[in-house]
């Protein structure tokens, strides 16, 4: 029997992590120019059509800021490939959060109570005054990170993950802040109601996850269509799921120390 | 040999994937290795993204100030790859959903085990504080 030495692993790992970089190195050396970067020039790329907004129909015309009437009307050409041309892979992206908010809840259901003694019961005064006033800043973010996810970075995804911090924040000075019905009511309305825009696409439009309402003028707050519903959507889907996998780990507040149920 | 942006981009992220990839086989907490994951996955997403870089590139965004004939002339503005940024965004989603569940699989580690170490995993020889027992 012998003793782990970790000094002996650090070197070890340093110089298989060297040979590796060196391995890589070499492959991306190959031809004697230099490194190998992404040599296709952008107009012959897929992204050039959906950068000049013609992904249906192949034409030359650029898009700008104010014009009418294009097949994708957002400003935001990230928005425009995520929840209009590629709405499909955001669609298995929510099925995949739902699986890991699903996975943390049935991994993590059947936990004894046990005695906590160290676990503060009240918050400190800084945190009872300060957390409400930051919170009327995070949570006003967070909706309009959402709401202009078409015009400015941002959207969806971005705008759930602070609103979510703006809850779990308000778990740290309030006691039963996490309440996993209205969670849970959330989140399946949420996730319905994109499965029923993509139908309605479907019927009134060329497919599913269609954009079938009319784009307005580049730019505008009512442009794009079914991208402002849809990321709504989402952006409540993500908000509610990432508080929901948050009850789980944050340990709860309780009135007379001693006793916690996690 | 030219040193532009797009080279710094490519290996500030293969030396952050590195990083990542060092800590993974030379920790021996649970907790620690995690972390490690999570720092191999910002790499990789920073190689993604940086893949798309293009020389003089602005963000791809349509705003006010981008005149017509800027963007149809071919010295105007140059807009960066947007895809690889769109494929990136479930990409980080999708690390966050792996964190949350491999924390899950911790702590159910830690209470069957009573140790946060790598060794006690199988080892019935191994008691839970004490340094590792390699026959």
């Amino acid at each position: 029997m012998r003793k782990r030495k970790q000094g002996l692993i650090n070197v070890y790992a340093f110089l298989i992590t060297g040979a590796f970089a060196l391995l890589i190195g070499m492959g991306l050396m190959d031809d004697g120019e230099g490194l190998k970067v992404n040599s296709m020039p952008v107009s012959k790329r897929v992204s050039a059509r959906m950068v000049n907004k013609s992904v249906s129909e192949i034409s030359e015309k650029v898009a700008y800021y104010g014009e009418e009437g294009r097949e994708d009307g957002s400003a935001n050409i990230v928005t425009s490939i995520v929840v209009n041309y590629r709405a499909f892979d955001t669609l298995g992206e929510i099925i995949v959060l739902f699986a890991s908010a699903a996975g943390v809840g049935l991994l993590l259901s059947a936990r004894k109570k046990k005695n906590a003694k160290d676990v503060p019961t009240e918050a400190s005064d800084i945190i009872k005054t300060a957390i409400p006033i930051i919170n009327l800043v995070v949570f006003t973010v967070g909706a309009i990170i959402i709401l202009y996810g078409h015009i400015t970075p941002g959207g969806g995804f971005p705008g759930g993950a602070v609103i979510a911090t703006g809850i779990i924040l308000m778990s740290l000075v309030f006691k039963n802040i996490f309440n996993r019905k209205v969670y849970l009511i959330l989140e399946s309305v949420a996730g319905v109601g994109i499965l029923v825009v993509g139908l309605l696409g479907m019927s009134y439009g060329d497919g599913f996850l269609a954009n079938f309402l009319p784009t307005g003028k580049i730019g505008g707050f009512l442009s794009s269509g079914t991208v402002l519903i849809l990321y709504i959507l989402v952006g409540i889907k993500v908000a509610v799921e990432i508080a929901n996998i948050s009850s789980y780990f944050v340990a709860k507040r309780t009135k007379h120390a001693g006793e916690e149920k996690i | 040999m030219n040193i532009s942006i797009g080279h710094l981009l490519l290996v500030n992220a293969g030396i952050i994937m590195l990083v990542g990839f060092y800590g993974i086989i030379s920790r021996k907490n649970l907790v620690k290795i995690l972390l490690s994951l999570n720092i191999l996955q910002v790499g990789v997403n920073l190689l993604l993204v940086a893949l798309g870089w293009v020389e003089n590139g602005v963000a791809p965004i349509l705003k006010e100030g981008h005149t017509l004939e800027a963007l149809q002339s071919a010295v105007g503005i140059h807009f960066v790859d947007p895809l690889p940024q769109a494929l990136v965004l479930t990409a980080i989603v999708i690390g966050f959903g792996t964190t949350a569940v491999a924390l899950t699989i911790i702590i159910n580690y830690h209470k069957t085990h009573k140790s946060l170490k790598v060794h006690n995993f199988a080892n019935e020889m191994a008691k839970p504080d004490e340094e590792e027992v390699v026959e």
